[in-house]
C-alpha cells in the first residue's frame, strides 16, 4: 500500500535533524570575526560580544579587532554582535543561563546593576595604574561602583546647546561661555525673544526621540541645575523627597513651562527643525555635530549648558567594556580590553562616530576635541564637573524607566508633583524590594 | 414576466442603511490597510529628511518625491537577511509540519481511544491554553540551558531546535483538533475497525483526508505565529547564524537618529511571504478561520 506522505515525512525529519545537529556548531559568517594574532603575555581564546552600532562605529570596532590579531597571535577572539534594540535584554537572558561571554559592551549606567548582580569582575587589578591615569575622569567614575572599577569605555559622550548664531544675533541674545552660562532668567529671556523673532518653537529637545533613555540623560540635568536629582545620593536608597522634592518639581514645572509657553514643539515631525532654521536652539548631544556642523557651517555655535540655579548640569557616559565574573581567561580578556581602549584605538572610534575620546591622550590628537577644537567644550564639561553621572546604583533600569514616563506624561500636561510622586514611589518600591540593593 | 432591473443608483435609494453600511466597511478596510501602505511608501522614499518631514501628514501615504530601491540595499549591506529569512523560514515551517502530526495524534488520541486519565488530561491541555508563554519563559529558558544535544553540547541554546522543540506541542492546536474530531461520525472508523484497519491507519487515511480544513488552520495560525516570534530567540540565540528576522531587525532600533526608510524596508521584507501566503491560501483560511469558529 502506497504510504508517500509518512515517506516524506520520515526524510523530512531526518534532514531537519541532521540540519539542526549542523548548526549546533558554532558558524562564522561575515560579522562574526574571529581572530588569530601572534605574540603576547596572555592565550587562549576570548568571547566577545558588542552593540551593532552605527555603521562607522561597527567598522571601527572591527578594524580595531584586526589590529589586535595582527599583533597578538596568542589569544584568538570570538565576536559576536548583537543587534542594539535588544542588547540589554539579550545580555540579561544570556547573564540568566550563565552564558555571557568574556568580553561585553554596554551602556553606561547599566555597568552598576551588572555588577551588583555579579555578572562583571573587578579591573582593578588587570588594568595598569598609569593607563587608569590616562582616562577621563568622567570614565573612570562611571566605570566604578562600591569603591571598584568594573567597566572602561573608548568615549565618552558630550551634551549642550547647538545654536545658530545669525538667529541668536538677530534677537540680541548673548552667547554664553563656560565661565558664563546663561542663567535661568537669561535662557527664558533668550527664548521670549528668539519667539517674538518669528521662530514658531525656537528650542529643539529632540522629542521626536521618544520615552527611553534620552529623557533621563537629556532632561536629569536640567533637575541637578536646579538642585533637584533623581535620587538621594547620599546612599541611594530613596528617590522620595528628592525626585519628588521642591528643587525637582520646581525644575519639572520651569520644563513643562518650555511646552505651554510654546517655546518647543512636544510633536516635532523629524528631526531636522534646527538644521533647517526653524529652530535657534538644539539640546543634544555631540552625535548631531555632523549633521549640525554641515547644515549650519559657520553659523554653529556649540554652547555649555546653562545655569538654573545651582549650576550648570549636564550629563554624560556612553557605552563601555567590562570582563564577566565567568570568563575563563581574564588575563587574556584584560589583554584585548586594553587593547580596545588604547589611545589610537580610542581615536580611531572617536573618529568615527565623533564621541569624546575616554583617553586625555588621545583627546590631545583629537582635531574635534584638542584645544581650540570645535567640541573642546564637552571635554571641559567633562573635566570641570559639569557633567554629572547618572545615578550610581542598580536600582538604574527601573530609575531611567520612572522618570521617562513621567517626563512622557509632563510634557502631555499632567500635574508635576503627582508625577514626580508616582515616579518616586516606583523607585522606591524596586529598592524595598531588593532589601536596598545591598552590596554583596 | 420579466422582472424589471434595479438600477443601482434606486437600490441605494431602496436601502440607504446598506450605503451606510458600505461606507463604514470602507472606512474600516482603509484604516486597516493604512500602516501596510505608509511601510510600503515609505520603504521606497529615499530621502530620510523626506520621510521624517511627512512622519505625520498624509503625504506620508503617498509615493512622493525621490523613489527607489536604496533602502532595500541598505537592508542587505547592513545585516545578513537572507540568511535570518531562511532561519526564520525554516523554524516557523518546522515547527508548522512536526506540530501537524503531533498535536492532531494527540488530540484524535484524546478524541476517539479510551484510556485512565483522558478527561484529566483534556483538562490540563485545555487549562494550558490560558497560560501565556512569558509566564514561563524564564523557567523554559533554565531548562533549554542544561539540555544535552546529539553533538555533545550540554545546552539547547544558539540553536535551531531550541526555537522549534517547545513549540511543537500546543494546547490551542490540540484544542482545535480535538474539536473538530469530535463531530466526525464514528461510523466510518467502525467499518474499519471491523475491516480489520489499525488506529493509526484510521487516522492517517480516514481522519486527515476529512480534517483539511482544520489541518489548514492549524498550519497558518502557527505559521504566523511563529514568523513573528521574538521574546524566546531574543532570549535564546546570539550566534547571527541562527537568529531569525524578528530579531535582526533590532539592529535598526539603536542609535538616534532612527533610519525609518531601512526599518520600513525591512519590515516589507519581512512582511511579504507572509502575505504571499495570506494571498496563496486565502480560500483555506477564510473558509478553515469559519469552520473552526477562531476569531483572529
Amino acid at each position: 500500500m502506497k504510504r508517500p506522505w509518512i515517506r516524506s515525512f520520515s526524510l523530512l525529519v531526518c534532514l531537519i535533524l541532521a540540519g539542526c545537529g549542523a548548526t549546533a556548531t558554532p558558524t562564522t559568517l561575515p560579522i562574526t570575526s574571529t581572530i588569530d594574532a601572534n605574540a603576547g603575555a596572555a592565550s587562549g581564546t576570548v568571547t566577545l560580544w558588542f552593540h551593532s552600532g552605527q555603521g562607522a562605529e561597527r567598522d571601527a570596532l572591527n578594524a580595531t579587532l584586526q589590529a589586535f590579531a595582527a599583533k597578538n597571535s596568542a589569544i584568538k577572539i570570538e565576536a559576536i554582535e548583537l543587534p542594539e534594540g535588544a542588547y540589554n535584554d539579550q545580555v540579561n537572558a544570556a547573564a540568566l543561563a550563565g552564558e555571557l561571554p568574556c568580553l561585553l559592551d554596554f551602556d553606561g549606567p547599566f555597568v552598576y546593576n551588572y555588577a551588583w548582580s555579579g555578572y562583571l569582575q573587578p579591573l582593578d587589578s588587570l588594568i595598569a595604574a598609569e593607563v587608569k591615569a590616562d582616562f577621563l575622569p568622567s570614565i573612570i567614575q562611571q566605570g566604578t561602583y562600591n569603591g571598584k572599577l568594573y567597566s572602561l569605555g573608548q568615549f565618552d559622550s558630550g551634551l549642550g546647546f547647538y545654536a545658530n548664531k545669525a538667529l541668536l544675533e538677530k534677537a540680541g541674545v548673548r552667547i554664553p561661555t563656560l565661565a558664563q552660562p546663561w542663567t535661568r532668567a537669561e535662557l527664558d529671556q533668550a527664548l521670549s525673544k528668539l519667539k517674538a523673532n518669528g521662530l514658531q518653537y525656537p528650542l529643539e529637545l529632540k522629542m521626536n526621540y521618544g520615552r527611553g533613555e534620552w529623557f533621563s540623560y537629556g532632561f536629569s540635568p536640567f533637575l541637578q541645575s536646579f538642585g533637584g536629582d533623581l535620587i538621594d545620593r547620599s546612599n541611594y536608597q530613596k528617590a522620595s523627597g528628592t525626585l519628588n522634592g521642591a528643587a525637582s518639581v520646581e525644575a519639572m514645572q520651569w520644563f513643562q513651562s518650555l511646552f505651554t509657553n510654546g517655546y518647543v514643539n512636544p510633536k516635532p515631525a523629524g528631526d531636522t527643525d534646527f538644521a533647517e532654521g526653524k529652530a535657534a536652539l538644539s539640546w543634544v548631544g555631540h552625535w548631531a555635530y555632523p549633521d549640525y556642523a554641515k547644515a549650519l557651517g559657520a553659523d554653529l555655535l556649540v554652547l555649555p549648558a546653562a545655569d538654573l540655579g545651582k549650576g550648570a548640569k549636564t550629563g554624560m557616559g556612553s557605552w563601555n567594556w567590562g570582563i564577566t565574573s565567568k570568563c575563563a581567561n581574564p588575563a587574556a580578556a584584560a589583554e584585548v580590553l586594553s587593547f580596545i581602549v588604547s589611545p589610537e584605538e580610542v581615536l580611531r572610534m572617536s573618529d568615527a562616530n565623533g564621541a569624546v575620546p575616554a583617553r586625555t591622550s588621545a583627546i590631545a590628537k583629537s582635531t574635534l576635541f584638542g584645544d581650540g577644537a570645535p567640541l573642546n567644550i564637552y571635554v571641559q564639561q567633562l573635566t570641570n564637573g559639569v557633567a554629572v553621572p547618572r545615578p550610581i546604583t542598580p536600582a538604574y533600569p527601573v530609575i531611567t524607566s520612572a522618570f521617562a514616563e513621567a517626563v512622557d506624561n509632563i510634557v502631555a500636561g499632567a500635574d508635576v508633583q503627582t508625577e514626580l510622586d508616582k515616579a518616586a514611589q516606583k523607585i522606591d518600591a524596586d529598592i524595598e524590594d531588593n532589601q536596598g540593593y545591598p552590596v554583596k | 414576466m420579466q422582472r424589471p432591473a434595479i438600477e443601482p443608483t434606486k437600490r441605494w435609494q431602496k436601502s440607504p442603511r446598506r450605503f451606510g453600511s458600505y461606507l463604514l466597511m470602507t472606512i474600516i478596510a482603509l484604516f486597516s490597510l493604512f500602516p501596510i501602505v505608509f511601510m510600503l511608501v515609505t520603504a521606497l522614499k529615499a530621502d530620510e529628511g523626506q520621510i521624517l518631514r511627512e512622519m505625520s501628514t498624509f503625504a506620508a501615504f503617498l509615493p512622493t518625491g525621490e523613489l527607489s530601491l536604496q533602502n532595500f540595499r541598505d537592508v542587505f549591506e547592513r545585516v545578513p537577511f537572507a540568511q535570518y529569512l531562511i532561519n526564520s523560514g525554516l523554524i516557523a515551517l518546522t515547527i508548522v509540519l512536526f506540530g501537524l502530526v503531533v498535536n492532531s495524534l494527540i488530540a484524535y488520541a484524546l478524541a476517539r481511544m479510551q484510556f485512565r486519565g483522558q478527561k484529566l488530561l483534556l483538562a490540563i491541555i485545555v487549562a494550558l491554553i490560558i497560560i501565556p508563554f512569558q509566564a514561563v519563559a524564564v523557567p523554559l529558558l533554565l531548562i533549554v540551558n542544561q539540555l544535552p544535544w546529539f553533538d555533545g553540547r550540554m545546552t539547547w541554546l544558539d540553536s535551531y531546535h531550541v526555537q522549534i522543540i517547545p513549540f511543537i506541542a500546543d494546547a490551542f492546536s490540540i484544542f482545535l483538533f480535538y474539536q473538530f474530531f469530535l463531530n466526525i461520525p464514528k461510523d466510518i472508523e467502525e467499518a474499519a475497525l471491523v475491516d480489520g484497519a489499525s488506529r493509526f491507519r484510521m487516522y492517517a487515511q480516514i481522519i486527515v483526508p476529512l480534517s483539511r480544513p482544520v489541518f489548514a488552520t492549524v498550519a497558518i495560525l502557527q505559521f504566523l505565529t511563529h514568523w513573528g516570534d521574538f521574546l524566546w530567540p531574543l532570549m535564546v540565540v546570539r550566534n547571527p547564524a541562527v537568529r531569525p528576522l524578528t530579531v535582526g531587525m533590532q539592529a535598526f532600533f539603536g542609535q538616534m537618529p532612527r533610519q525609518w526608510g531601512d526599518i520600513m524596508a525591512f519590515a516589507t521584507m519581512v512582511t511579504l511571504p507572509v502575505l504571499i501566503i495570506f494571498l496563496l491560501f486565502q480560500k483555506w483560511f477564510v473558509q478553515s478561520v469559519a469552520s473552526s469558529g477562531v476569531k483572529g
